[in-house]
């Protein structure tokens, strides 16, 4: 009876040992093939496109853009903003999902992290590229009135920053040990890259405790942080008493666009990454209906402040903001809206609802759709309120009236999200994209557990 | 062999034509390249007089810059006294980055005395290596200009005298001249007149002055006359500082710890709130990191042990 008790024991061993191997070998960091070297050749012509371009606008001034006294902010800062609301996907998935212990939530915390910083990084670079002398960029920290929001903003991102890189790299740590000891046929720097970052990290218990307790604190400290990172970017537009930003609104409207549009990332790039590295066992059908499911979600509460944001002053139609809803109903801008709120929302919402929908190539498409949305949506956030002054210029300049992002203007922007792109792709082709110790341990409690 | 003589000499004499020609050709174009090298100059010539103390001549060096005419600057400009020539060079005065060259002439006008007390002045950039020589020549009669500020029953009136200034002949009213009076603001001069008044026959005019014009702290006011850019006389100034003014009260708001003030005045409970949280934040951030330490550090004790 005791040999028999042994065989078994030794057999659930060897079958975990197995599995643990299949999954390092499944989710090792792999060289790029023959897609991931033109994927990573484009981004970088992308990329050196727009730093030429932004060289240019260095050496020439911001006239090179289509900037002017009314569109003082463009695509420019309609980017940042996007970048900001992506960014926020590291907290819904690292932090809140973690703490409301949801199990599914594993394969996708790493590559959402990623993804926030790549976001992050580049919000904090998009403010330095609007501005017109970024040689005083430290004047912001140097000279900075507390009583500013945009002082807030810049205290909030670097912090956001901080705990992001950390709430990548604690997690990293078994990993970084399983690659330290097990990933052979890697060059020397890339062998000793991974020793230092593991910390001589040995899966002692006391190391185990510690990184588990570090966790749950980064846990707790980034979703205040993640609100505030969003909400304070919402105040530098609703502290005005400008048409289209005077609203107490922003903040949860702006909080709850940035998780459905971060929701939306985190879906693209499972998609992506299940389709080119063969990731189907980890990126299952399972995490997509849930992931889909989140993501109605989110949509229907920012759908909610939507109806919020434009309702209750098309209602009331005072003189100042007519202009703005009618520009946007209506007007100049009608298409755009129109477009990202029904493909962008509604759309997203009807799909997602059905389970067929739910499947990951329509969740796909839905992710894109949502992304390009949302970047479409801070473009109308931000520019048609500035075209429409509360103290207009007398005898203003007709070009003044009309904002048109200049081809420098577009270079530079897509050089910043192809940037971002390369920071996601430079870190996974090195860190897996998927916590593979967490994985295995799961699977092992979820055999033990099966065993008992 | 007369014949070879005869030819050689012939070809001899068409080569020395050839070349003198040709050296003629080119050494007529180098110079030509050379004056077209430089480039030609618009200049502009102020006569100043500030308070009949001050005196300047000013130059405006401009050239033209693909449609338009921009300054020339750190150029040289040679400022003369009735003619051209060495004895009569007043100073040479260098343009800053607008162009605008500045020679005071305060201390050689003292020393001159002449009955009509007429003045010729020529400004010229000369030999320049950038610039063509050009010249510039204006006649000022020397004149006097004068601010006089009148308080009458809490009424006031300032009154400008205009005449002649001569040394040895008598002083002469200069009748209908356009005058203006102005207030120093802090971005430019506010016009107080009309902007058309002229002197009268006693070469005077007198202006209300408002008693509602916001002044500096003690009330003080710069009122300013002004004939500007006369043919004749150039342009005159008279300035001077009076307590006409409304005493400036400064918003002591100002000092107060309010959210719109300057950072120094950041109110106490923005300071505690934001400095707590970031202190808060960043405190938990260093206490991760020094767990990071502390896994390295039981890494390496681990390590030791086995």
């Amino acid at each position: 009876m005791k040999s028999q008790l042994e065989t078994n024991h030794k057999l659930a061993n060897d079958k975990a040992v197995t599995r643990a191997e299949q999954i390092q070998k499944d989710l090792w960091p792999r060289k790029f093939g023959l897609y991931g070297k033109i994927w990573v050749g484009v981004l970088l012509v992308i990329f050196i496109t727009g730093t030429v371009c932004y060289i240019d606008q260095i050496r020439n001034g911001l006239h090179i853009t289509g900037l002017g006294n009314y569109a003082t902010w463009g695509i420019y800062i309609s980017n940042f903003v996007f970048f900001v609301a992506i960014s926020l996907v590291g907290s819904l998935i690292s932090a809140i999902l973690k703490l409301a212990k949801v199990p599914w939530r594993t394969p996708l915390t790493r590559i959402s992290e990623m993804i926030a910083i790549a976001a992050i990084i580049f919000a904090g670079l998009v403010i330095i590229v609007d501005m017109g002398r970024p040689d005083r960029v430290m004047n912001i920290i140097l000279y900075a009135r507390l009583q500013s929001p945009i002082t807030w903003d810049v205290i909030v991102i670097s912090t956001y920053l901080a705990i992001s890189i950390l709430f990548l790299y604690m997690p990293l740590l078994p990993d970084l040990a399983i690659m330290r000891d097990r990933f052979k046929g890697i060059p020397a720097w890339q062998h000793k890259l991974y020793k230092r970052m593991a910390l001589g990290w040995n899966n002692g218990p006391k190391q185990k405790l510690i990184l588990a307790k570090s966790e749950k604190m980064l846990a707790i400290l980034i979703i205040p942080v993640a609100f505030g990172i969003h909400t304070v970017t919402s105040w530098l537009f609703a502290t005005t008493v400008r048409p289209g930003w005077d609203s107490s609104n922003f903040g949860p409207y702006f909080v709850s666009g940035a998780f459905m549009v971060g929701a939306g990332a985190v879906i693209a790039a499972m998609y992506i990454f299940r389709k080119f590295y063969k990731l189907e066992n980890y990126f299952t059908d399972f995490h997509f209906d849930k992931m889909g499911k989140l993501l109605v979600l989110l949509s229907l509460i920012y759908l909610y402040f939507n109806i919020n944001e434009y309702f209750v002053p098309a209602y009331k139609m005072k003189s100042i903001e007519s202009e703005h809803i009618e520009a946007l109903f209506t007007g100049a801008y009608a298409p755009m809206f129109w477009s990202v709120q029904i493909l962008g929302m509604i759309i997203p919402i009807i799909v997602l609802l059905f389970k067929k929908g739910r499947k990951p190539k329509p969740m796909f498409i839905i992710a894109i759709l949502v992304i390009i949305g949302a970047w479409f949506k801070r473009y109308l956030i931000v520019i048609p309120t500035l075209a429409h002054p509360l103290i207009p210029t007398d005898r203003v300049q007709e070009k003044w009236l009309h904002y048109g992002p200049t081809f420098a203007e577009w270079a530079i922007t897509g050089a910043t999200l192809a940037g971002a792109l390369l920071i996601i792709t430079a870190l996974v082709r090195f860190f897996p994209i998927i916590p593979m110790e967490e994985i295995i341990e799961e699977g092992e409690i979820e055999n033990n557990s099966k065993d008992s | 062999m007369k014949l070879i003589f005869k030819i050689q000499y012939k070809q001899a004499t068409k080569l020395f034509f050839t070349l003198l020609l040709i050296g003629s050709v080119f050494s007529s174009t180098t110079y030509a390249q050379e004056n077209d090298q430089k480039k030609k100059v618009r200049l502009s010539l102020d006569y100043n007089n500030t308070n009949n103390i001050t005196r300047q001549l000013v130059t405006i060096v401009k050239t033209k810059i693909g449609r338009s005419y921009r300054g020339v600057s750190n150029t040289e400009v040679y400022f003369y006294l009735n003619q051209k020539s060495e004895s009569n060079l007043l100073g040479v005065s260098t343009s800053n980055n607008k162009g605008v060259a500045v020679l005071d002439i305060s201390k050689a006008i003292a020393k001159i005395v002449d009955s009509t007390f007429t003045f010729t002045f020529i400004t010229a950039i000369e030999n320049n290596s950038d610039y063509l020589n050009k010249s510039k020549k204006i006649t000022i009669q020397e004149s006097k200009f004068e601010l006089n500020l009148i308080e009458k029953d809490s009424s006031y009136t300032a009154q400008i005298m205009l005449s002649t200034s001569s040394p040895t002949q008598a002083v002469l009213p200069l009748e209908d001249v356009n005058v203006k009076l102005y207030v120093e603001r802090m971005f430019g001069d506010l016009l107080i007149s009309e902007g058309h008044e002229s002197t009268n026959e006693n070469g005077v005019i007198n202006f209300d002055f408002p008693s509602d014009l916001p002044g500096k702290e003690d009330g003080n006011l710069t009122i300013i006359a002004k004939l500007e850019d006369d043919d004749d006389y150039g342009t005159l100034v008279a300035k001077t500082d009076m307590a006409w003014g409304v005493p400036l009260i400064i918003n002591e708001k100002l000092d107060e710890r309010e959210l719109w003030t300057a950072r120094a005045n950041t109110p106490i409970y923005l300071l505690v709130l934001i400095n707590g949280m970031i202190l808060g934040v960043w405190g938990s951030i260093a206490y991760i990191i020094l767990q990071i330490f502390k896994i390295r550090k039981l890494g390496k004790l681990e390590k030791l042990t086995v």
